[in-house]
């Protein structure tokens, strides 16, 4: 179990990481996800040892790693570059940590052969990085990273560089590696679509701060403030002032629509003000004029579509003048063919589906 | 492929002029090799007429009496020794420098970069001639060495005048060489690497030898290229600071040409000495490929 506990680091007058406390479980595939700049790397760096916390402390299994070096941690990091030593061979880049610690030679082969099947490089052992395509140098950085067994996996971004195919073909193979080899990953990423797939608890950072750590599901499900429902996915934000609490159900007052309920699922009192979330996907679009009971309606029409292939994005300007993303499946059955910019549409949605995220 | 005709264009100057001033009399020197001397210096006539007898002057005598004069091939294996021996001394001394500069800040990288490249600025000789006056008996360095040695009885030393003055000018002359190329190569590596070997659990001295050294061959070959070959063939540096002691080839082949007029004698040594330095020029090319293939 690795514990971040208050830990910060100053560049002159910016925080990159402030008074930051996170726990990774042991096994656990953990990502950092946030935009750049938001201290990611930083943190990332902070744990590896290349850099020191101005306060603070890093703890592995109750030991202190804090004043260790980074040569001295039993955590290994993946560069986003992947760093290989391009004077080294495959089979020497991924037993160069065993040669370090002068194991001996036979047995230094012995586990980087294995190590290769693991990655399915077996074939390339005496082949320098420089003769690697992008896909198989992620693959040496792996095993080079896990052939001593380290506790913990540091991965930078470590997909960035790769087109999409092979990205979704890698992301499938780093859940896998990781099932099997059983240590904690720490996955730094940019891309929210890379944290939902892989993760199994994701912590979403901001400005050196985290602002929701959960499942993906109820990350996606449940965000907890504007910055994650707008960060992961795309999201309807519009503003809203709570008007009543009505035991399960929250009343809103919601500019451009009106008064409408969502669930009660956070402390809110009647005047506060935030905002009401709404994923486009839970929108539904119909050009009649029918509700369902316990829906919400709001009458507008197409401002604009953009057609996705298996979506239609469109954007719907209501009678009240707020603008509304709803997104379509495109050839879903029963749905009304084509809805064309300018035509007067209803954008409804259960009632539940909103949410009230407090400022 | 198609053919390129600017490329070819714009390296015939330099071509040409390297075959007119390098290749052709690399050449004639060693056509000269064979030839026998004149009674006045230069060369005597490939064929001369005698008694009606055409007679071709042409002989192995310079080769031989170069192996067979064990002097000769004593000096050229000393002056190897000095030119191995400054070349070590280089590398040693501007390694550090090279590695200091190529991670300082930029304003303290422009600065030191200008300092070694500011002997440059003046003339060679002049600064052989200040090391005169550095190196006599009256200069600092002797008055500082002997007030070391006097009280432990030792001294006084001479410095001026000795082999050790030759090598001290030598590295002096020669330090630029080394630096520039080896600052070049070092600038260039990327500081991922040496985090990436010290995450594998690298020490220090670990990550030197087994990172950023074998990295960086490539310009400690072309540094060490620099200094070798010029060294090897020096002949001012012994001739003003060397004394009897220190002498080099390189003033053995300038004796052969302006003092005993012997050409032929000259032209043989010049190409020993251009045979052995050739052959370790390969030899450094051959190591520095193996290196860049993989970088």
């Amino acid at each position: 179990m690795l514990e971040i506990r208050g830990v910060t680091r100053r560049f002159g007058e910016f925080v990159a990481v402030d008074q930051l406390n996170l726990t990774v479980q042991a096994g656990e595939f953990f990502t950092l996800l946030g935009p750049s700049g938001c201290g990611k790397t930083t943190l990332l760096r902070l744990l590896a040892g290349f850099d020191q916390p101005d306060a603070g402390q890093i703890l592995l299994d109750g030991q202190d790693l804090t004043a260790l070096p980074p040569e001295r941690r039993p955590i290994h990091t993946i560069f986003q570059s992947y760093a290989l030593f391009p004077h080294l061979t495959v089979a020497d880049n991924v037993g160069f940590a065993l040669r370090m610690a002068g194991v001996p030679k036979a047995e230094i082969r012995r586990r980087v052969a294995e190590q290769l099947e693991a990655v399915h490089l077996s074939g390339l052992a005496e082949r320098y990085p420089a003769a690697l395509s992008g896909g198989q140098r992620q693959r040496v950085a792996v095993a080079r990273a896990l052939i001593n067994r380290p506790r913990i996996l540091l991965l930078d971004e470590p997909l960035a560089a790769l087109d999409l195919k092979l990205r979704e073909q890698m992301q499938l193979e780093l859940v896998r590696l990781q099932r099997e080899v059983g240590i904690a990953f720490v996955y730094v990423t940019h891309d929210q679509a890379e944290a939902l797939a892989l993760s199994q608890r994701v912590a979403v950072m901001n400005r050196g701060r985290i602002e929701q750590v959960d499942p993906p599901r109820q990350l996606y499900a449940r965000p907890r403030n504007r910055f994650v429902a707008d960060f992961i996915g795309s999201c309807n934000l519009l503003e809203a002032e709570v008007r009543a609490v009505e035991g399960r159900r929250l009343r809103l007052a919601v500019a451009g629509i009106g008064e409408l309920a969502v669930p009660r699922e956070v402390d809110a009192v009647p005047g506060q003000r935030g905002a009401l979330a709404l994923r486009p996907e839970q929108l539904r679009l119909s050009a009649a004029d029918s509700a369902e009971p316990d829906e919400v309606a709001v009458e507008g029409c197409i401002d604009s579509h953009l057609y996705l292939g298996h979506t239609t994005a469109y954007r719907v300007r209501t009678a009240g003048g707020v603008q509304l993303e709803v997104q379509r499946a495109n050839g879903a059955p029963g749905l009304a063919e084509w809805l064309e910019t300018g035509a007067p549409a209803r954008v409804s949605w259960p009632w539940d589906a909103g949410r009230f995220l407090p400022e | 492929m198609r053919k390129r005709p600017i490329p070819w264009l714009l390296s015939a100057p330099p071509l040409l002029y390297l075959l007119a001033l390098f290749a052709l009399p690399g050449l004639l020197m060693a056509l000269a090799a064979f030839r026998i001397p004149g009674e006045y210096g230069g060369l005597m006539p490939l064929w001369s007429q005698e008694d009606g007898e055409l007679g071709i002057n042409l002989t192995l005598e310079n080769v031989t009496r170069l192996f067979e004069d064990g002097l000769y091939l004593a000096l050229l294996a000393r002056s190897l020794g000095y030119a191995v021996l400054t070349t070590a001394l280089c590398l040693l001394l501007g390694y550090p420098l090279a590695w200091l500069i190529a991670h300082s800040g930029r304003r303290w990288r422009d600065l030191l970069l200008l300092l070694v490249i500011l002997p440059f600025w003046s003339n060679f000789l002049i600064r052989i001639y200040a090391w005169m006056i550095i190196l006599s008996p009256v200069g600092a360095i002797s008055r500082m060495v002997n007030a070391v040695l006097a009280p432990l009885g030792l001294g006084p030393v001479e410095l001026l005048y000795t082999p050790t003055a030759v090598i001290i000018c030598l590295v002096y002359v020669h330090l630029p060489f080394v630096v520039l190329p080896l600052y070049a190569n070092l600038e260039k590596h990327d500081p991922a690497l040496l985090e990436a070997a010290r995450d594998l659990g690298a020490s220090p001295a670990q990550r030197f030898l087994h990172v950023t050294l074998p990295l960086s061959m490539p310009g400690v070959l072309a540094g060490a290229a620099l200094v070798f070959i010029p060294s090897f063939s020096m002949f001012a540096i012994p001739d003003l600071v060397g004394g009897t002691g220190g002498v080099m080839i390189g003033n053995v082949i300038k004796q052969q040409f302006l003092d005993a007029r012997d050409w032929p004698f000259g032209s043989v040594l010049s190409l020993a000495v251009t045979a052995v330095a050739l052959l370790l020029a390969a030899l450094a090319a051959a190591l520095a490929r193996r290196g860049v293939r993989h970088a």
